[in-house]
């Protein structure tokens, strides 16, 4: 299986960009990471980098993509960084949401920590998408929220789970193997892409795309029309990664 | 136990657990029919110069053998023959349309191939019938199509007239609008104006693209067929309703008969009366 990846990354309203994408191909196995680093310069930037590319160095180690093992390549990433902010006694300012997806070619597996998300297209529909650690998806899970109502919730910030906290992390992975399907495309994306993007828009969009840069430029434009609409300055860092098979 | 063994309501239950733990969306039911709704206004203009039209629907085979098509055209205001311009355009879309789909040479060409043919083809027509006038360049139209055929949707635009998605009180735009306001949003991303500025352009509005050019130039259109549910409404309508009536309150009118939508979105746009209210129509497909 042979897979077309684009990437976009930028600073958004703010000053530093402090998501962080990385992707890599090797031999047919491939991984690809969206990171969102959070607490501020200089701490957020160093974080989403420093597990991101801690992950893929992981994966090319043993190139496994059963669960126990991306579990360790995320824990593994998560204990770098809290040696790192201990060496440096800036303990708790090092944090980072990570969403990653893996494949050997023939089977693709996911995992994620935070509110990076990944979305699945399969016949030109999204068929999965992952649920955020974050209070407002608590409130989706017991009924309260619609999941399109966690665009506007103001408690949308508060995560349960990021790289970096103090003690255990529990990463998400998926249970079951995903074949890798011609025509199917994954989007992985940082908070501040998918608020200002809907789960119908990027069909609407993959359905318009000959490429996976289409792809992102279609709904970048989208976003930055409803970030217009709003206030201008301010608004979050945004990045994604997409990929067609 | 595994899940083909199961008695089947505990299968449902636990099929239904798991698609809730993946937040799967439900099994969409698909569209088994399509009901049009249209209006129109002339609103504080002289002359209607947008025109609209539908694809013979009733037909048991027309959904899932020919697809069902609405087509929308804004002839462009202040130029001559912008009224026939969009009339030639729509009819020359509807009557191509029905021989290209009826035809047996063409059974297997896929709906999209068949879309820009037809686009192709309206645009020679409006091209040379106002060069053979004298008014190349100085007559033209949008131009907006969409087509529900079985459970999917398939769209091409060209201009500033707009398509949206109706689906779970949610509008969503299919199509961009070719006006120079996107190359001024493209310039102020890579930071070579401001945002400002781009904002602020009087040329904004301008269309970069417009059927009765010598040949096509940017056009909009899906490469893959949109999966349709039933309940999905498709609606077509030129910029004097987007310019009068916010999203909100397009979607307010959105419920009910589309007929009847579509004429409450119209006494809307009245209502409003607008200094110099454009030209204002709607076309509806719903899916049922």
């Amino acid at each position: 299986m042979k897979f077309q990846t684009a990437t976009l990354s930028r600073n958004g309203g703010r000053r530093d960009n402090e998501d962080y994408i990385v992707y890599k191909e090797e031999e047919g196995y491939t991984c690809w990471v969206v990171a969102d680093g959070l607490g501020g310069h200089p701490g957020g930037a160093l974080a989403s980098r420093v597990v991101a590319e801690e992950i893929v160095k992981r994966f090319f180690l043993t190139r496994r993509i059963d669960v126990a093992s991306i579990r360790l390549y995320m824990k593994t990433a998560h204990e770098i960084l809290v040696q790192q902010q201990e060496a440096e006694g800036l303990v708790q300012s090092y944090k980072t949401t990570v969403v990653a997806l893996f494949t050997d070619g023939k089977n693709m597996r996911w995992g994620h920590v935070g509110d990076s998300r990944i979305y699945r297209i399969h016949r030109g529909s999204v068929v999965y998408q992952s649920r955020d650690h974050s209070v407002p998806q608590l409130m989706v899970d017991a009924g309260e929220l619609k999941p399109g109502e966690i665009r506007f919730h103001e408690d949308r910030n508060r995560l349960l789970r990021v790289f970096g906290m103090r003690g255990d992390l529990q990463p998400e992975v998926d249970k079951e193997l995903t074949p890798a399907l011609k025509g199917d495309a994954y989007l992985l994306c940082t908070d501040g892409f998918w608020e200002y993007v809907t789960e119908t828009e990027m069909e609407i969009d993959f359905a318009k795309a000959a490429s996976p840069e289409e792809w992102l430029a279609y709904m970048e434009e989208r976003l930055l029309q409803r970030v217009q609409l709003q206030a201008r300055r301010g608004f979050d860092n945004y990045s994604a990664i997409g990929i067609f098979c | 136990m595994k899940i083909d063994k199961m008695p089947t309501m505990v299968k449902l239950l636990y099929e239904n657990i798991l698609r809730l733990t993946r937040q799967e969306p439900a099994c969409a039911r698909k569209v088994s029919k399509v009901l049009p709704g249209n209006a129109q206004t002339i609103g504080a203009r002289e002359e209607q110069q947008d025109a609209f039209g539908f694809s013979e629907i009733g037909e048991e085979n027309s959904l899932s053998q020919t697809g069902v098509l609405a087509v929308l055209a804004d002839g462009m205001g202040g130029l001559q023959m912008g009224r026939e311009a969009a009339h030639l355009a729509v009819q020359t879309m509807l009557n191509e349309f029905a021989a290209r789909r009826g035809a047996a040479e063409f059974s297997a060409e896929p709906v999209q191939q068949t879309l820009w043919h037809i686009l192709e083809k309206a645009n020679s027509v409006v091209y040379e019938t106002a060069r053979q006038r004298g008014l190349a360049l100085k007559a033209g139209t949008t131009l907006t199509a969409a087509v529900v055929l079985r459970n999917e949707l398939f769209w091409i635009s060209v201009g500033d007239s707009r398509i949206y998605l109706y689906r779970d009180h949610e509008l969503s735009q299919l199509n961009v609008e070719h006006i120079y306001g996107r190359e001024l949003d493209r310039k102020a991303l890579h930071q070579e104006i401001t945002w400002e500025e781009a904002q602020a352009h009087r040329d904004r509005e301008a269309l970069t693209s417009y059927v009765g050019m010598p040949e096509l130039w940017e056009v909009d259109r899906n490469l893959r067929g949109l999966p349709l549910r039933a309940g999905d409404w498709i609606i077509l309508c030129s910029d004097g309703v987007y310019r009068a009536l916010s999203m909100e309150e397009i979607k307010e009118e959105l419920v009910g008969d589309p007929a009847e939508a579509a004429e409450s979105l119209i006494r809307m746009v009245i209502d409003k009366g607008q200094a110099g209210q454009d030209n204002a129509t709607v076309a509806i497909l719903a899916c049922e």
